[in-house]
Order: C-alpha cells, then structure tokens, then sequence
C-alpha cells in the first residue's frame, strides 16, 4: 500500500504539465489569419475549443486567462498533408511500425486504429507547430485508410478531425527504385502494366459490387453481396463519399493517373508528384488538388536543375494547382515549416507557401469550417510564435490545439533542460 | 598425399582435354574443310591477291606462299611450287590474321562464388576470386562458339585470359584454329591478368579493397621472392619460405618479365590501375577500355600499351512516345533525301558548340518540356557518338592501341570495327590496330601482325577493303590452314550489316575539332575562369573569425584570399562580382559525406579494415558534387561507411567540380582521417550478419584493443628487423609486410585523425577510454546523438562532435536523441560541426546549422561556425579554411540574403577563387558524363530522405 502511494505520489510529480482548457484571450498579437489578412495588433478570444472572437478592441471576458501576446504572431496550426506519425516509433524496428499491412491490397486497414497517442514523436512535432497531420500506411497498391489527426489527445478518436478518413492508392510507377535497379525498359513497362491491369480488376469488381449492393439496400428481393472486407472498403470512395489520395511521382505516370481517377469519377488528391512541375498544365486542367512534397529532396533525374524539387510547388501553384505540402517523415514533421520556407524561397509566394500547410490541406481534405486560418468558430487549433514560422530562428511560444493550451515539451526539450548543465 | 593428389588432377585434365580434341576433330572446326578428306600437302598458295602486307605497304597483285604453318615467301612474280595447293586469288585482299589483345575465346565461364564461409574478411583465396596461379592453358574450353566467332572475321590469335574476380590467372597466346590441336598455344604465362571486381559479400569485395589487396599481395611477393633468394643462396640457419601458389605468380610481374593486363572500363579504372603501377612498378597492359576519353593523354604520356574494347554501347533508337514521334515527324520533311543518305539517325553527327547551347536553355516549367526532351537526346546521342569514336580519339592523339573482344558479342564484331572506322578511325590505323600494334603490345612482333615471310600463316581474306560493309571475309588461315567462309552467305555477318549497308557511301563525319565530348558541365566547366582570380564587391562578409562587415570587399588572387576591405581596387582582367545587397560566407565544409564515391562506400566484409581508402575510389563525375556546391559547400570529408568499427581511411576533397582527375579533388595536404564506428552497425553486420564478433557493444570495445595491440606488436617486430639487419652476422627475417597493420601503426603515431561514428553516450566513453590507452588522442566523434549527455567528458578528452542538426528515431540508439544536442556541446565547449551524411542535406547545411538557433537558442555566429571553421578544425585544416580571412583559401559562398534566413539562396559558389557554381548562369543540367544507352525518362522514385547514408552498399544487412 505504501508503496502505491509512493508510486501514485511520484507520478503526480513527474507528470508532464497537462494540457488546461477553458477561455484564454491572446492579447495585443499580430493575427495572420491566412483567409482575411492580417491584423497588426488584436486580440483572439478561445471559449470551448472554438474561436469566439477575433479583433482590434475586443473586451475581454472576466472569466478568460490572458496571454499576452505582444510583439508575438498568432497563427492558425500547420497541417501536414501526407505523414506516418504515430504509426512509426523507431523506423529500423519492425516491431514497432504500423504503417503497413501484409499483402498488395488492404484498403480496409485503417491508420488511426494503430496511430499511438503516445508517440514521442508527437509533442516533438507540434511544439513546432504543426499541430494536425494526415498520417496514412504506406505499403501496396492499396494500403488503406490515412487518418486526419489534431497532435493532442489520449485516444485515437479524440484526435481524429471531424472523423476524416482518406483511401490510399499507390498508383503503380514507371520508374525506377533507385540505381541498384536494374530491369530493362521492357521489364519496367510489363510490371507497370500488370499493376494497372490488377488496380483496373479490383476496382471493376468493386463496381460491380457497389452496384449490387446499391440494389440491395434500396430492398425488394435483390440479393445481399458476399461480404469481401478488401471491396467493401472501396465503397465509400465508388461513391464519392470518401475522398481518394493517389500517390504519384513521376511524368508519365501523373498523366495516367489523371487520367484513371477521372474514368472512376472519385473524389480525388494526388500526392507525392515529385515531377508534378512537368505536367502541371493538365493537373491544372484537370482540377485535381495536390499534396506536395518533400520539398526537401533531391532532383528526380540527373540532368534536372539542382532546385527542381525546391520549385516544383511553387511551378505548381504558378499553373494553377491547388498545393498543400507534407513531409512525408515520421519523427521530423516537426519541419514541415521548412519544407514550406524552401517553396517560397524558391518561386511560392510566402502567402501560398503558408496556405499550403494551413488552409489547403484543410480545404482538401473537407475541415476548412474547422481548420486552416484563424476564424471565428473554427477550432482553437493555433499557435503563437516570436517571428516568421518559416524561419528557423522563430521559436513558438504557446500551442492551442482544439481549445487546449498544450505545454510546449517534448523529449528534445526535457533531454535539454536535464543535460545542459548536467549535475554531477 | 598432396603431390599424388596434384598428379592426379594433372592426369584427368589431359584426359579431358584429349576429350574435348578428339570431339572437336570428329565434329570438325566450324568453316574448316571436312575433315574425312586426306590432306595431301601442308604448302598453301594464294596467287594474284591483293596483299596487304601492313597497314600501308600494298602489293597490288602477288602471291603468299605458306608451309607448314609458316609465311614461305611473299612476292609479286612468285610462283607457286608444284606441291602447294593454289587458290586463286584474283579480286581477294588478304591481310595478316587479327590479333585480339585480350579475349574471353576458350575461357571458361566462372563458377559462381557465393557460398559462405567462417570468416567472410579471410576468405580462402578462391573464393575471393585470387587465383593468380591459374594458367589458361588448362582451363582452354576449345568448344566455346566464340573461337569460331572471331576467326570468321579474320581473327587468327588471341590473347585469352582465365575469367574470374580479381586475380583471374595468368593468359596466354592461343591460335584460333591450326594444325595441332593440342598445340594451339603460341605462349602461356603471357600475362598477370587483374580486374576490379569484387569479390561476393567476402573481402575484397569493393574495389577499395581490390587496392588496398593488391597492394597487399604485391609487396608480400616481394618480400617472399626476397626471402626465397637468400634461402637459395644459403639455407643455413634461415627459415624455409613457405610455399605460395598467389605470391609467387607476381615473381616474373616483379621482375618484370610479365605485364600485368588490367581489365578497366572506365576512366576512373584505369587511372586505378595506373596508381598502382606508379606505386608498386609493375609493367601493365590497360584491357576492355570502353569509356576512357578522359584519360586519353594519361595512357599517352605514359606510353602505356593499351588494348581498347570493342564492346561499344548501343545506340538507343526510338523510345516511342509522342516527343520522340514529332522529332521524326519533322525529320520526315526531308525525306526525299534518300534513306542512305549520311543523315541517316544511326550515326548522328558531332552536335557544334553553337547547337549546343541552342539547346541548353533552362527548363523553366511545363512548357519546356519538349524542348529538353530533344535536347536530353541530343546530349545522349552525342555521348554514344563519343563512345563509338574512342579509337578514333586515341588515334588522333597518336596512342598505339589494340583491341579487346572480352564482353563483345561475336555478331557484333566487325560491324563494331565498321563503326569505329565510320566514326573516324582511319582504316590504317584500325588495321595496325588489330594486326602490327597489337602483335608489338603482346610482344609477338617478329611472329605475328605482318605478310611477311617467316610469320606465322595467318591471314584474312576478304573480297574488298575490310572497313568497308560491302566486303565480306572470304577465308581466314590459322596456322596454315585454311577455314572457308565463302559459302557462308549472310551468316557471319554483324546483325547490324543491314542497316548499315550504306556505310561505303558515308563520309566520315566526325572531322571537326571536337577535343572534348560535348556534355553540358564540361562546356561550362571548360568556360569558367580558372585563374583563380576573383574581386567579390560590397557584400555583408560574414567572416565567422573576425564578425561581421558590412559592404566589405573580398578579393582571391591565385587561390587565396589577398585582401578584405571597402574599396578595393580591381587589378585587371580580373572577374568582378557585384555582392551588393548579398551575403558573402566562408565555403561551407560538410565534415560527414559519401558523395563522389565511385561503387560502395564500405568494405563491409571485416570487423577491420584500415586499409582500404575512399582515395582510391573518388569519382568526380558524380553530379551530387554540383548540388553541393549549389548549397554554398565546398569541402567534402568523404568517408568510409559505417559497417566496420575501424572502417577505411577517408578524403577531404575539394569540390573542383569540372575537374575529371579525381586526384584533382583532393584536398592536399590535409591530414589523413579513418573512419570507425560503435554500436549497431558493425555489431548488426558482422555479429548478426555474419557471425563473427562483435555482436554487441562490448565486443566492439575488444575489436579495437586487439587491432591497437596487434598493430603495436607490428611496430615492435619491425623495429627490430630494422635494427638486426644492419647488425653483421645477422639475418633476420622481415615480418609479414601488412597493409592494415600499418595504417593502424599510422594511427597509433598520430599521423591519421580518428572520426567515428558512435550514437550512445556509454560507446562513446568506451573509445575515449581505449584511445587513452593507447595513447591516441585526436578525435571527432561522428553523429554522436547522445553527445549531449557526455559533452563535460568530450570537452575534458578534447574530443569534438559532428552532429546531424535534428535527426533521430530512425533506429533504436537515437531513439533517446534531441535537436539541442549541438548546443549542449558547444554551451559545455565542445567543438561541435553540424554535418549532411547525405547528398539531400548537404545541399542546405546552411539551413540545418540555422536550426540550433531554435534549438538551443545558438547565436548566429555559432551556427555559421558549426558549417565553417569548426568542421575545418575537426578535419585538421582550420589554417587554411573555415573563415574569411587573409591568406586562407579562396573558397566562398555568396548568398541572396542572411544564409541562416529560410529565403535566402545560395547564388554563387567559389572553390580557390574558381567560380564553380554559379546560379544565374549555369544550365540546368551540369552532367559531366552522360550515360551513352540513357532512357530519358528513367527516374529514381526513391526519395533521398532521411536514411543512414553510412550503410550504403551494405549487400543483404
């Protein structure tokens, strides 16, 4: 017993600060807001999760905790596009990655299920400010569901936004794995051929199968489909009530995708699009959004200037694209900042650079009334930095993530404070 | 029993060679006459043919006369004997049989060496494909099709080597057909064949470690050869030298007798090879030279015999798609040019400088996309033509040369001699080439290569000019007799002799002075200033050392900064850059790359291996040099992987990117570093991957206390060999000469600077302990993620830290890691350098050290120090760069805005004061060398991303 409460009063001490909630005013900030400008010196009242109120004068309630953000910036959370946090701990250990299920076609794995709340990963991105990421498995041609998850929370389904679930395809690839693959041209075009014909086979089937149980539930003597899990998980995106994230790199590929996702008629984001520069006329055309990234990574062929990758967002937007960027990284999503600072170093503007990891993805991905700027009755999902967030010097300064004023710690930081001036 | 075991062997390999004749003269030689006919004379005429009896030395019309197997007479009014069989010869050319320098014919294909074996890193010598002993004269496969192949176009000798991995065997002369069978060798032992292929996941199974081997096993010979001759001249008391089949097949290479015939590829092989002539002094032949335009005035100056491939790219036709299609629909407007006509696309003329350029505009976006797509062709087609023309090149630059048929397919032979000729080989040349030079190279000049009396009978006889498509060989004579391919038709032919069937009427169409192959970085490259003269103009000089100065002068003069201040007159001529509004820092140095590294970076099959050199293995075409230096970073300290806890020794190299020697990119003078790691890697690789110690950390520690003390042992053993052999009356016996033994011998002297790759920070006290024992204490421990939780015991050691800016988690021991890691160091004095490990982040290690001003709250001084001064300190050349002061070398980076700001750009880069990357004007592809068979739209779609870039190459671990 004692030993119980010696255990229960060490936890109590050791705890991490817990996330408070409640009504805060963030007084005398700078608000980019990223849809209506910026105001130089305001105010942005939280209540409940939500933001109550944003503006010049405003009063501020009895009941609220002031902060004074003064000489600071208020921003809406980053939103990475494309990530494996929370289904990764240590990438070389098999045991504890979750981002890929056995086989070629698992579209009814779901990534929030394995997401861990309690990745350490986690505080180290969002004291960043990267404050909600699409984290998706990864493996096969179709790996399953990514999941739209807020970086605080103790269980998966607090976390989720607004119970948002994208399907993945992994759009079979014409290129190359890297200089230790040697398959001649012909080999190449053979396995890309198999991989399309089996991704045209599923889905025909998966046609059919919506239909038949279309007819079904509308009743009558129609028969109940056999039930086969991996089809069934296609369905929400036959019927467009899911939106599908097809992930593709290179040229010739972008074009076939396009062109596969409009003969399906789905709902549609293409991802990756590390040659998306080179077609970005008919992604234009073609009004399918995009997911971007890295930016961070090296040119896709020899003879490609050395900042291709560093511009192809920026070429993209130029086009006309819609672009939100990701990271595609599990324990540094933390810099997804950077990813965007490079866009706009080389060719976005820092305007489309922030929306491209704020209010993009949220449009893409249908949380644009809660996530992506700093509007009255989105989510308290923000933060308040002392500069540029872009820049690498800026530090963020206080972290609301769903209304909650979450403790800017991580590992880094508990590491830090602990061996500085280490004693003895 | 050893003996009765050898005999044996020697008995069944006769046995299997009467065998194999038997078969071959039941069967019959392909082209040879039947054989059930009786042979009635050995004397063969051929009268009133055109004979060639050299390159340029004609008879019009005479007869050849052969006996036995020998040239008889040659003349013009000779008549035949009446016992000679006479051919006539009236319309024929003959010319002297064809001499292939270095051949496959008659070689067995090598048994696969993979199984494996106690200790992958002392492997037995057969299996790691040493078998120098090796004599193809018992291994000859007289049924290999590939006899026939050559003979049936005109070839009579080869000089056929055993194929294997890295010392193969020795070759010998073999006649493609003849008299004898069983004496179809001319000579054996002819050559000390060496290649640089590695061996199959045991040592050396890189080419660093065939080097480090060679050198290894070349001054072993020695010494044995030494020892064999003092125990010859008085046994008396002196140790019997053991008995070494692999040492002593380098005795007559050592004398000189026996050349050694380098199989190389490529440039960068055989400049290898040439490093080891230079070091060891061996006699050597350059074999199977494909892509060697580069070192083209090397081979000349040094008058090396040199016997080029013959196994020419291919030329990449039509890919199909719609970019392709309008370039031919548009070539199809000129299609009332007949199709034989010299524009024909199989042979696409040299591209001008002019055209070049034309085509080199940026592509900006979508819209360009076509026009590269003809211009990467272009580039492509250009780079096959330089391929195809390299015997023309050596020509031109008066280069003795012969050819080599290993690797070539036999159907391709003579059309690949056809194009070689078309591609500016004069058909003099090509004939010396295959008959004169080749036969003086393989030193069988007074037996082979002419129609003169006295030579072996071997001759080729066509029906016209032999360079010319429409010819066809008529007969070739081997020894005196005769092989008929006359009724042979179109067989026998090269599969490209249709297409290529206007080749008579085509000019020669390389006749330009095209010196250089026309690849995009060379034009830059050769377009720069290489003075080494620069004024940089009124930029903010961020000096590291001394501050910051505002609208500061920077001026370099001959390589070395001369002078900073504000209004510096500019001497003359010299190239003026306006800094104004801009950013001038000192070059950016990356103290943890493996980038231009040609093959893999580790020799991962020992615990050990501080013999091998990442020197030996710098490639300067790697386009990653490039994109560093369009990251502002201008020295790279290149190392060995991470597989061994004393891994190979590392380069600090410049990136004198332009530069085709790599011997150019190395930066001289700066202290030699090795490479070691801790933890999972070597424990992952040896222990797990091949069950030899160490498995685990402690095992690690003992890997290097026993080299260390080994390598003691060494020195003392030496000393007193040294000290005794001066002494009278004394004779002792040197200790084994060892590679590794004395580069950790150099360690243990201090001569070569420690960096090791370590994570934890009980690893990383463990080496402190041991190097103190050792006396050793010169260190940069290498990513280092847990330094942070050791730094006060880094600071006290006087160790220094090379950290990753924030990268953690990707294995088990950085799982404990944090960001502020690089400013715990240097808040406890450690002098810490952020550094890429990879070619993605290096390209921005200008914005990896800004981090650690969120990180740690570092100054801005402090995160340039960490890419600059503190790295050079950690390579031991902090004297010379790191920081922008009078009299350090002139390597800069200019940048658009503050180089820690996430918008600024790296805009110009400069290396000695040589402008080497240069944003505004630069094409966007700065290739050096281009793949000749590159698909245009091959694309890597791995991301370089966040990886363990000390493990590459690591086979199945």
């Amino acid at each position: 017993m004692r030993t119980l409460i010696t255990l229960l009063l060490f936890l109590a001490i050791s705890a991490p600060l817990l996330a408070q909630s409640g009504a805060y005013a963030l007084t005398n900030g700078r608000i980019e807001t990223v849809t209506n400008g910026v105001i130089e010196r305001g105010t942005l009242l939280i209540r409940e999760g939500r933001i109550e109120r944003i503006g010049e004068n405003l009063a501020i309630p009895s009941d609220a905790e002031v902060i004074d953000c003064s000489g600071l910036t208020i921003y809406p959370g980053m939103i990475d596009a494309g990530t494996q946090l929370g289904l990764v701990e240590i990438g070389s250990l098999s045991e504890t990655r979750d981002d890929s299920e056995m086989g070629d076609l698992t579209p009814q794995a779901q990534a929030l299920t394995a997401v861990n709340p309690n990745s350490v990963a986690i505080p180290v991105t969002r004291v960043n400010g990267v404050t909600t990421v699409l984290t998706s498995p990864s493996g096969g041609l179709l790996p399953g569901t990514g999941a739209l998850v807020n970086l605080y929370g103790y269980t998966p389904e607090q976390m989720n936004v607004a119970g948002v679930h994208v399907l993945r395809i992994n759009f079979p690839g014409r290129g190359r794995g890297g200089w230790w693959d040697h398959r001649t041209d012909e080999e190449v075009e053979e396995e890309w051929r198999s991989r399309m014909d089996k991704l045209d086979e599923v889905w025909d089937r998966a046609e059919t199968y919506a239909r038949i149980d279309s007819a079904w539930s509308v009743g009558g003597e129609k028969r109940l489909p056999e039930y086969v899990p991996v089809i069934e998980a296609l369905l929400p995106a036959i019927r467009r009530e899911m939106l599908v994230m097809v992930e593709v790199n290179q040229a010739s590929d972008i074009d076939s995708a396009i062109a596969w996702v409009q003969r399906r008629n789905l709902r549609a984001v293409l991802s990756g699009l590390r040659e998306g520069w080179r077609c970005a006329d008919k992604i234009a055309a073609s009004g399918i959004p995009c997911i971007v990234g890295q930016v961070l990574t090296t040119p896709s062929r020899g003879s490609d200037r050395y900042d291709k990758p560093y511009a192809n967002p920026g070429l993209l937007r130029k086009a006309g694209v819609q672009v939100a960027l990701r990271t595609n990284d599990v324990e540094n999503v933390r810099n997804l900042p950077f990813q965007a600072g490079f866009a706009a170093a080389y060719g976005m503007s820092r305007e489309d650079a922030l929306r491209a990891v704020t209010i993009e993805p949220a449009r893409i991905f249908g949380v644009d009334s809660l996530l992506g700027s700093l509007e009255v009755g989105k989510q308290a999902t923000l933060f308040v930095a002392d500069g540029d967030p872009l820049e690498p010097s800026t530090s963020v300064r206080h972290l609301f993530i769903n209304g909650w004023n979450v403790p800017l710690k991580s590992r880094h930081t508990d590491l830090y404070d602990e061996f500085l001036n280490r004693t003895p | 029993m050893k003996r009765k075991r050898y005999v044996l062997l020697t008995c069944s390999i006769l046995l299997l060679l009467l065998c194999q004749n038997l078969s071959a003269q039941r069967g019959g030689e392909k082209g040879r006459e039947a054989p059930d006919i009786p042979v009635v004379t050995h004397a063969l005429a051929i009268s009133n043919v055109r004979i060639v009896v050299r390159p340029g030395q004609v008879i019009e019309r005479g007869t050849v006369l052969m006996r036995d197997g020998l040239i008889e007479s040659v003349g013009t009014d000779l008549i035949p004997p009446y016992d000679a069989r006479v051919i006539d010869g009236t319309g024929l050319t003959v010319y002297a049989g064809f001499i292939d320098g270095y051949s496959f014919a008659g070689a067995p294909k090598p048994e696969n060496q993979n199984d494996s074996v106690a200790k992958p890193g002392d492997p037995p010598n057969a299996r790691a494909g040493i078998t120098p002993e090796r004599d193809i004269r018992e291994l000859l496969n007289r049924q290999d099709s590939f006899i026939d192949s050559l003979r049936r176009v005109g070839f009579g000798v080869a000089h056929t080597a055993p194929r294997g991995g890295m010392l193969p065997g020795t070759g010998g002369l073999l006649l493609l057909g003849g008299r004898d069978t069983n004496r179809l060798f001319l000579t054996g032992g002819t050559s000390l064949v060496a290649t640089f292929d590695g061996a199959n996941d045991v040592y050396p199974a890189t080419p660093m470690g065939i080097m480090a081997k060679f050198r290894n096993l070349y001054h072993q010979a020695e010494q044995l050869k030494e020892q064999d001759r003092w125990f010859k001249s008085n046994p008396n008391g002196y140790l019997r030298p053991d008995y070494d089949p692999v040492r002593s097949s380098f005795f007559p290479t050592i004398d000189g007798s026996v050349p050694v015939f380098f199989r190389v590829n490529d440039d960068l092989e055989a400049r290898r090879a040439l490093v080891l002539r230079k070091e060891l002094g061996f006699p050597l032949v350059l074999v199977g030279l494909k892509d060697g335009r580069d070192v083209a005035d090397l081979i000349r100056n040094e008058k090396l015999p040199l016997f080029l491939s013959l196994d020419f790219p291919e030329a990449v036709e039509d890919e199909g798609d719609s970019a392709t299609k309008k370039r031919d629909d548009s070539e199809s407007e000129s299609e009332k040019v007949p199709p034989n006509d010299s524009t024909s696309r199989r042979v696409p003329p040299p591209m001008s400088v002019d055209e070049y350029n034309r085509l080199s505009q940026r592509v900006s976006s979508y819209l360009d996309i076509e026009g590269e797509r003809n211009r990467l062709i272009a580039i492509r087609d250009e780079s096959h033509r330089t391929a195809v023309s390299l015997p023309a090149a050596y020509s031109r630059a008066g280069t003795k040369f012969g050819f080599s048929t290993a690797g070539t397919k036999g159907n391709a032979l003579r059309s690949n001699l056809i194009e070689a000729v078309r591609h500016g080989l004069p058909e003099d040349r090509a004939l010396a080439a295959l008959t004169t030079d080749a036969a003086e190279m393989i030193g069988a000049g007074r037996a082979l290569g002419t129609v003169e009396a006295g030579k072996i009978a071997n001759l080729v006889v066509t029906t016209g000019p032999y360079f010319h498509d429409t010819s066809k060989v008529r007969m070739t004579i081997v020894d005196g007799i005769l092989y008929d391919y006359s009724g042979e038709g179109k067989k026998g032919k090269g599969k490209k002799d249709d297409s290529a069937s206007a080749g008579e009427k085509m000019p020669i169409l390389f006749a330009t002075n095209v010196a250089e192959p026309i690849v995009p970085g060379r034009i830059v490259a050769m377009n720069r200033d290489q003075s080494g003269n620069i004024l940089i103009k009124n930029a903010t000089v961020l000096t590291v050392t001394n501050g910051t100065l505002e609208e500061t002068d920077v001026l370099v003069e001959r390589g070395k900064i001369t002078s900073i201040g504000k209004g510096l007159g500019a001497p003359s001529g010299i190239t003026v850059i306006d800094g104004t509004g801009k950013y001038l820092m000192p070059g950016i140095i990356d103290a943890h790359s493996h980038i231009a590294v040609s093959g893999p970076v580790n020799e991962w099959t020992n615990p050990v291996t501080a013999e091998v050199q990442i020197e030996d293995v710098v490639d300067p075409y790697d386009i990653t040099i490039y994109r560093a230096l369009a990251g502002g970073v201008t020295t790279s300290h290149v190392m060995h992987g991470s597989a061994n806890a004393i891994g190979g020794q590392c380069e600090t190299i410049k990136h004198r990117y332009g530069e085709v020697d790599p011997a150019k990119l190395k930066m001289e003078g700066a202290p030699r570093t090795i490479k070691f790691a801790l933890g999972e890697n070597p424990t992952r690789v040896h222990g797990r991957g091949f069950g030899v110690p160490p498995s685990s950390r402690m095992g690690v520690e003992q890997v290097f206390r026993e080299a260390f003390t080994k390598a003691q042992r060494y020195m003392v053993e030496w000393d007193r060999y040294n000290k005794e052999k001066g002494e009278k009356g004394k004779r002792p016996i040197p200790p084994q000469y060892d590679e590794r033994m004395e580069a950790l011998a150099d360690i243990l002297r201090g001569e070569i600077l420690i960096h090791c790759h370590s994570y934890r920070a009980d690893e990383i006290l463990m080496l402190m302990r041991v190097l103190k024992d050792f006396g050793i204490t010169r260190i940069t421990f290498q990513h280092v993620n847990e330094g942070f939780k050791v730094a006060k015991e880094l600071a006290a050691f006087g160790a220094m830290a090379s950290v990753f800016s924030d990268w953690w988690a990707y294995k088990f021991e950085v799982y404990y890691s944090t960001a502020y890691n690089a400013a715990v160091l240097t808040r406890n004095g450690v002098v810490t350098s952020i550094n890429s490990d990879s070619p993605e982040l290096n390209r921005h290690l200008y914005h990896e050290a800004a981090k650690s001003m969120k990180h740690g709250g570092l100054t801005e001084d402090e995160c340039l120090a960490m890419i600059t001064i503190n790295p050079a300190k950690q390579l031991g050349v902090e004297d010379r760069i790191g920081s922008i002061e009078v009299g350090k070398e002139g390597d800069l980076a200019l940048f658009s805005g503050h180089p820690l700001s996430i918008y600024s750009q790296p805009i110009l880069t400069v290396v000695d004061g040589v402008i080497r990357f240069d944003a505004e004007n630069d094409p966007d592809d700065m290739r050096l060398k281009v793949n000749p068979e590159e698909k245009i739209d091959a694309v890597m779609d791995e991301e370089v991303g966040e990886d363990d870039g000390c493990m590459e190459g690591v086979k199945g671990r």
